[in-house]
């Protein structure tokens, strides 16, 4: 790949050469071509897209350079004279190029036909591959915004005998990081929702709580103040916070005194310290930053694992693998000290981009493989466009040769028409980029990440005007060579005569072929995803959200620290909602389907012995009130359900999954069996006596079924649950009750997600669905194209073919078999190229498979859906001129010219 | 020539490189470069222009080098070298002189800080 797109810009480069003046080549022509291959030395020891971004500029700085020592007088040292004579002999260059361009207009808007065709297809492959390379350029390509953003990495624990995942971390292990010679600089971080209080409207926040600055971390000072530091993350300290830039504006009017100044937060006063820089946006979203402030003496230690992550700073000179290294090495220490809590517990490394683009980066690959695609097919259109009309030229050239034009001169017109060709379909193309862009923006927008960062620059403007330099040059040139060479002295008499037996008639097969197995891949790329998508539609949740409507509360740990007062709460509020006659029934969880929240751990068994390292096996919980089940629709298929009953005091009891029981109890009653998670929010955890068994339910709509443990909410807590609310039939919207409700309870509350659970599975589709609509896009627009080239060629075949259509009907050739004939020359390209298309597919398909979802690549329907459509489509686009053919009177035909 | 004066600095600059040594095409580019820290880094393209135009004005002039590098990188092939001429010393050393009076001026006038800077 590498090694042919250098190729590739090399023979463009060379090729551009030749819009230096003749005298100028012969002086420095091939000590320009050695300069250029230094050149291209060094640019291309880089990634292949960056080369070639690199060499489009070099394109671009070249053809202007030789078209601009063209317009200049004459290189050599001009002498009065000698400049006069040239100038009265052959007209000043400037007007040789403006009446070039005239000539080029006026033969352009003879034909308007092809030229809307040619300009609509040029504008269309330049436009959607601007576009989309911009996007994966600021997405993918640029690196993050910080000094030194390669240094930057996440560290993850993970459970070494599950495998590698993106797993929480306790304060002990990130202070343990930072003591490694590897790592310059680490902070512990989770993101979290708070309410700003205090003021009139509650407001809903994001906020980062982090185990020192992360802006000191990542490069970025302050623009006000200071950042956080480690001994503000002190129990005992002052509570201060940075704030972002936009909350600064927006929230506090920007005011330049605001250092010191403070805020209330979840009912908590916090003193400002810091004000971040505009465009400062780490984590994406954050409007605050502040210290955890976790007391690891009293509780939170060890086995505490509140940080999603850690943001390190690599030291100088030290690589991934190194601090790998490091970090299996502090692993295997403290699994022998701390038993307890590290037995089996690894910490892994991902650099920083790779974490914060990750999920999209296959996708974008695709749609830009895709646009890549439509733009090859668009040259292919391109080139066919011009030959055929090269070829219908043949006459014009032969007069004007005949008349005195020089092989150049005919040169350097078809030359400048082909630029102008693609110097309007480029601009034509900047429109629609931009609008693409737009449309890429709204339709990405929460789903890609680092969407803000994108925007045109300088970059993507070089970008398409090298691409509609080359695009041009590339099948300008060739026709242009081809006229140019014949000179046209038997044109003048043969006429059109050649028939579709000529040379250029194989190529155009080939072309044509060409562009249809780019549209059966694109068609094939497009019909798995929407398979995928069915298929992720038909996935059955285990649960019935029809109805519901769900929102997230966070009750104020200052307020709300104990399960005397939390559940209290959420027994009212549910009940108020239950009264209203709209409400079916109410019932709430902790780590709902389809939304964050998940606190998991290790499974223990009353009368059992404690599973031995690496047999352990892990649940997730999820504390419930009483009406969930049924407010779900969840299937209880043994024992009973959480009960009111189930109270603060009682016997502590659980529901667990069908994953659980096949787990942890195979071919074994579970009922009555006692058992315990060794994970909780800080209200105990005891061992809870099984009461039944609920089916299993999704969390998500590609994951599988996990084990779960459901205890009651009144001997569980914690203060942060999601309500769900069934409507009964027939009645709307649900929400503003919701929020009239909350709000006469506690003022102060922020509602946070109120979604309904359909919105949610839509949600979680979302990404599927961004690239299925941008790769379906992409395929109909090669579709269209490669039906307007075939109609195209084919229609031209059957205008240079009259007179042969004519004679065989002369000698008694009925309609059918004419059409018979046409059909035959549009349909051997097309099975070629679905044949083509089809085996293209089969081997590509592993590129998109982590896309795909309970679809294999070589989905059998998806591949004769699409080969059908295709050569459906061909035929209509060949029967149009084939029915003209059958119209050709035979007479006529004969006396043509 | 000083009727040509002031000559502009791309041209200036690209003089300036050729007074060490002769260079060939993309060490120029490339030492233009680092001595204007990127002020004036024109492509292969347009710095053939200016090598071209430096050359039918007498300035400058190709040399064949012996070049062992270049037949390394490239068999087969001899890169030319560009070297100053007597002339092209001689206008260098006058826009020098010309650039010196002006910034003369300049400090006069408080634009610049004493002592260069």
């Amino acid at each position: 790949m590498h090694a042919l797109a250098r190729a590739f810009a090399r023979a463009v480069l060379r090729s551009l050469l030749a819009l230096y003046p003749r005298p100028f080549r012969d002086r420095f022509g091939t000590d320009l071509e050695t300069a250029l291959d230094d050149r291209l030395d060094v640019v291309w020891r880089r990634s292949t897209v960056r080369a070639l971004a690199c060499s489009a500029r070099v394109a671009l700085d070249l053809a202007s350079a030789g078209i601009l020592e063209r317009l200049r007088p004459a290189f050599r040292a001009p002498s009065a004279t000698d400049a006069s004579t040239i100038r009265s002999r052959r007209g000043s260059p400037m007007s040789t190029l403006l009446r070039d361009i005239r000539f080029a207009l006026r033969s352009l808007s003879r034909r308007p036909a092809f030229t809307l065709v040619a300009l609509f297809t040029l504008a269309l492959g330049i436009g959607a591959s601007t576009a989309v390379f911009t996007v994966v350029d600021g997405v993918l390509l640029q690196p993050l915004p910080f000094p030194d953003s390669d240094e930057l990495v996440i560290v993850w624990a993970f459970d070494t005998d599950v495998g590698r995942a993106r797993g929480w971390m306790s304060q002990p292990d990130i202070d343990d990081v930072r003591r490694l010679p590897t790592v310059a600089g680490v902070e512990g971080i989770m993101t979290t929702g708070t309410s700003v209080t205090g003021v009139e409207r509650p407001e809903r926040i994001e906020v980062a709580r982090s185990t020192g600055g992360l802006l000191d971390l990542l490069g970025i000072p302050p623009q006000l103040g200071r950042d956080l530091d480690q001994a503000d993350n002190d129990p005992e300290s002052a509570r201060v916070v940075v704030i972002s830039h936009g909350f600064w504006q927006s929230r506090l009017g920007g005011d330049p005194d605001v250092i010191g100044t403070t805020l209330e937060l979840d009912e908590r006063v916090w003193e400002i310290v810091g004000v971040a820089p505009e465009g400062f946006g780490f984590p994406e979203g954050v409007s605050v930053w502040q210290p955890y402030r976790l007391d690891v003496g009293d509780g939170c230690g060890r086995g505490c694992h509140v940080y999603e992550g850690a943001i390190v700073r690599l030291s100088d000179g030290t690589n991934l693998a190194l601090a790998q290294e490091s970090l299996d090495g502090l692993a295997a220490a403290l699994g022998e000290e701390y038993p307890d809590w590290n037995i089996d517990k690894g910490f892994w490394l991902e650099p920083l981009l790779d974490y914060q683009v990750g999920d999209v980066r296959t996708g974008l690959w695709v749609v830009l493989g895709a646009v890549g695609l439509v733009l090859l097919i668009v040259c292919a259109n391109t080139a066919n466009l011009l030959l055929v009309r090269a070829s219908t030229r043949g006459r014009e050239v032969a007069v004007r040769a005949a008349l005195g034009a020089s092989g150049k001169r005919l040169f350097v017109q078809v030359v400048t028409e082909s630029l102008l060709l693609a110097g309007l379909g480029g601009a034509i193309g900047l429109g629609l980029a931009l609008g693409l862009l737009e449309g890429i923006r709204v339709l990405a927008a929460d789903r890609v990440p680092r969407m803000a960062e994108v925007g045109l620059d300088l970059n993507m403007l070089l970008a398409l005007v090298a691409l509609t330099l080359s695009v041009a040059l590339i099948f300008g040139l060739s026709p242009a060579v081809h006229l140019a060479r014949r000179g046209g002295a038997h044109n003048l008499l043969g006429g059109a005569r050649g028939g579709a037996r000529s040379a250029g008639s194989r190529i155009r097969s080939l072309l044509l072929a060409g562009e249809v197995a780019f549209s059966v891949v694109l068609l094939v790329g497009s019909g798995l995803l929407l398979r995928s998508l069915d298929e992720l539609y038909d996935v059955d949740l285990g649960f019935d959200g029809a109805r519901v409507t769900r929102f997230t509360l966070s009750l104020p740990y200052a307020r709300y620290d104990e399960l005397a007062t939390i559940v209290p709460f959420y027994r009212d509020l549910e009940q108020r909602l239950f009264d209203h006659p709209a409400v079916e029934s109410t019932g709430s969880v902790y780590g709902a389907p389809l939304a964050g929240g998940n606190i998991s751990g290790t499974v223990l068994v009353e009368g059992r012995p404690e599973p031995a390292p690496g047999e352990e096996t892990g649940a997730s919980m999820r504390p419930v009130t009483p009406g969930y089940f049924g407010t779900m629709g969840m299937t209880l298929l043994r024992g009973r359900g959480i009960e009111p009953t189930d109270e603060t005091g009682t016997e502590p009891v659980a529901v667990v999954n069908e994953t659980f029981v096949t787990r942890n109890f195979p071919g074994e009653d579970v009922i009555g069996a006692r058992i315990r998670v060794t994970a909780s929010f800080g209200y105990g955890s005891p061992y809870w006596r099984v009461v039944g068994v609920v089916a299993d339910v999704r969390r998500s709509l590609s994951g599988e079924p996990t084990a779960e443990v459901y205890p009651p909410h009144a001997q569980y807590g914690p203060g942060f649950m999601t309500v769900h609310v069934r409507a009964r039939p027939g009645s709307g919207s649900l929400a503003y009750l919701i929020r009239d409700e909350v709000e006469s309870m506690d003022p102060n509350l922020v509602l946070r997600g109120v979604e309904t659970v359909e919105e949610a599975k839509h949600r979680d589709t979302a990404s599927t669905r961004l690239f299925l609509t941008l790769l379906t896009i992409f395929a109909g627009v090669a579709v269209v194209l490669a039906s307007v080239g075939l109609y195209g060629v084919v229609a031209f075949l059957v205008a240079q073919r009259t007179r042969e259509i004519g004679i065989r009907m002369a000698l008694g050739a009925g309609r059918a078999n004419v059409t018979r004939l046409v059909l035959r020359q549009g349909l051997a390209p097309t099975l070629l190229g679905v044949l083509a298309g089809v085996g293209i597919a089969l081997q590509g398909g592993q590129v998109i498979r982590s896309l795909l979802f309970r679809v294999e690549p070589s989905d059998p329907l998806v591949l004769i859906v699409v080969s059908a459509l295709v050569v459906s489509v061909a035929t209509c686009a060949t029967l149009l001129p084939a029915r003209r053919a059958t119209r050709v009177d035979p007479t006529q035909a004969l006396n043509v010219e | 020539l000083s009727a040509r004066a002031p000559m502009s600095p791309l041209d200036f600059h690209v003089l300036l490189v050729l007074t060490e040594d002769a260079l060939y095409g993309y060490a120029i580019m490339k030492s233009l470069g680092e001595e204007t820290r990127g002020a004036l880094a024109p492509e292969i393209g347009s710095l053939y222009r200016v090598l071209a135009r430096l050359v039918s004005w007498g300035l400058v002039e190709q040399v064949e080098g012996a070049d062992e590098v270049a037949e390394e990188a490239h068999p087969g092939r001899k890169r030319k070298y560009y070297a100053l001429t007597a002339a092209g010393d001689r206008a260098l050393r006058e826009e020098a002189a010309r650039l010196e009076d002006a910034l003369e001026l300049a400090r006069s006038r408080g634009l610049v800080a004493e002592g260069g800077g």
